[in-house]
């Protein structure tokens, strides 16, 4: 049977992309009144064939840990859970909050995903791993100042690189978006695909 | 050592916005009567000094100017190098499009100046909206997305062939190519697949209207598959160009190609065997290679402009 499983995965550290994108937006691109925090996880979700749940888990673990394709143990912390949309974040932000809008962000065709699968079945032989999908997830957490019906207007605006001074994030020329509620980035990533 | 090091921290700490980073070579071989291009730092690129040294090689004063500044109106043109910009954070040339220096850069496009984005430079310029830039408003009509090579991803580094277009003999970056030349020349990036998802300017690729260069084997014949087309470009394009002909968005890097002795010894084709049948003569090593033909262009495109006005 095929088992989901996502995958999240954060920096240890700050993580000086999201630093760079906040600054960028606050400081360019004038949203320094609205925006209060930024945050970012990567969400991979894999395919895996196997006899339960548990086994996929087990073999997952085993490639996360082995390969250092998804995740290099010196900076990352990650979080392996059973199901589309599993899992708390890694200590993401913004749970509980009517201002937070998540931006998730994929390629087509995802690059990234198929050589996972081909570096998983070249080093660990086998093909257990059916398919890997691989979204970056922004968390944008507005001000009190704004009105929380305009989250998602807001993060829409963000998410969408239209001009030099309109929107950062992705380049919709090679890049998909959506712009969510969610609880987790996982779920954020599972609203957005599925 | 540590008062170098001193200076370097001082000068970031201050916003200091001399040229600090010119070498001794750049100031002492700089043509003081030339046209003056300023070659952006942003943070990241590493290439500024080699195509300084190509740009006094084409005739033309390349200076290094820090990101920092926001003095540049007066340059004749600009150069935005290779490298990594704000180290490709959030997306390659995506934050450094964004910078308030690269205004300039913009008011120079507009202005007819001319405007050169090489490999990292060339994602700014698309991040920025000046190429291909078909509706003029600065809209970002395409991308620069990560190669797509088959059964590999991510960084390549090879030498291609690049052959200018009827595009590109109209811009200014092609007065100086010869129309049937194959160009060998480095590319060296992660992400430098044009595509768009806007069907006039996929339909303008197509047709050739905004292509200055095209990949191509090193018999000149179409190069639409990998290796002679090393990221997957649309159409094959190495190089975009605006409508008016004065902003070139560049992914191979001519300043590792603008002397005969930096082509590489494998490299097929009339460059290839100069280059071979050179070694010994140091004369003849030093002489142009085939990249240096686009600063040159620079250069009688400026003079050209100049005599107009």
């Amino acid at each position: 049977m095929i088992s989901d499983l996502t995958l999240t995965v954060a920096l240890r550290g700050p993580d000086p992309t999201a630093l760079t994108a906040y600054y960028a937006l606050t400081h360019r691109l004038n949203y320094a009144e609205k925006l209060a925090a930024l945050e970012r996880r990567d969400v991979w979700r894999l395919q895996v064939e196997a006899s339960g749940i548990a086994e996929a888990l087990a073999l997952a673990g085993s490639w996360i840990t082995r390969s250092n394709r998804f995740v290099n143990p010196n900076k990352h912390v990650y979080e392996l859970a059973a199901g589309r949309g599993a899992g708390t974040g890694v200590g993401a932000g913004g749970r509980g909050s009517g201002r937070v809008a998540w931006v998730v962000a994929w390629s087509e065709p995802d690059i990234e995903g198929e050589s996972a699968v081909r570096l998983i079945h070249a080093r660990f032989g086998g093909k257990e791993l059916a398919s890997v999908r691989r979204a970056e997830v922004w968390m944008l957490r507005f001000g009190a100042g704004v009105n929380p019906v305009e989250v998602l207007q807001l993060g829409g605006e963000i998410a969408v690189a239209r001009s030099r001074m309109r929107g950062l994030l992705t380049n919709p020329h090679f890049q998909s978006v959506a712009v969510v509620r969610a609880a987790s980035p996982a779920a954020a990533a599972a609203g957005a695909w599925d | 050592m540590g008062k170098s090091l001193k200076m370097s921290r001082d000068t970031r700490n201050t916003g200091d916005t001399r040229n600090t980073r010119d070498t001794r070579h750049d100031r002492e071989t700089r043509d003081t009567r030339a046209f003056r291009i300023a070659v952006l730092q942003l943070p990241g690129v590493n290439c500024e000094h080699e195509t300084v040294r190509a740009l006094t090689a084409a005739g033309l004063a390349g200076e290094v100017v820090r990101w920092t500044r926001h003095d540049l109106d007066d340059y004749d043109g600009f150069v935005l190098p290779g490298g990594f910009s704000f180290q490709d954070r959030v997306r390659a040339g995506a934050v450094a499009a964004r910078q308030r220096s690269v205004e300039a850069v913009v008011a120079a496009a507009h202005d007819g100046r001319p405007v050169l984005g090489i490999c990292n430079g060339a994602q700014v310029l698309v991040e920025a909206g000046l190429v291909p830039d078909l509706g003029g408003r600065g809209r970002i009509e395409m991308g620069l997305a990560p190669n797509s090579i088959p059964g590999r991803r991510g960084y390549y580094c090879a030498w291609t062939y690049a052959a200018l277009t009827a595009a590109g003999r109209k811009s200014a970056f092609g007065l100086a190519g010869a129309a049937d030349e194959v160009m060998p020349v480095l590319v060296a990036h992660g992400e430098g697949r044009f595509v768009t998802r806007d069907p006039e300017v996929e339909e303008a690729m197509a047709s050739g209207a905004v292509v200055a260069f095209r990949y191509v084997t090193a018999e000149g014949e179409p190069g639409d598959r990998f290796p002679a087309n090393p990221n997957g470009s649309f159409a094959a394009a190495a190089g975009i160009v605006n409508p008016r002909g004065n902003v070139l968005a560049f992914m191979p890097h001519p300043e590792r190609a603008s002397w005969l002795r930096q082509v590489g010894w494998e490299v097929a084709g009339p460059w290839g065997e100069r280059r071979r049948s050179a070694w010994g003569d140091a004369a003849e090593l030093g002489g142009p290679g085939p990249g240096l033909s686009l600063f040159v262009s620079m250069r009688l495109y400026l003079e050209r402009r100049a005599a107009k006005s």
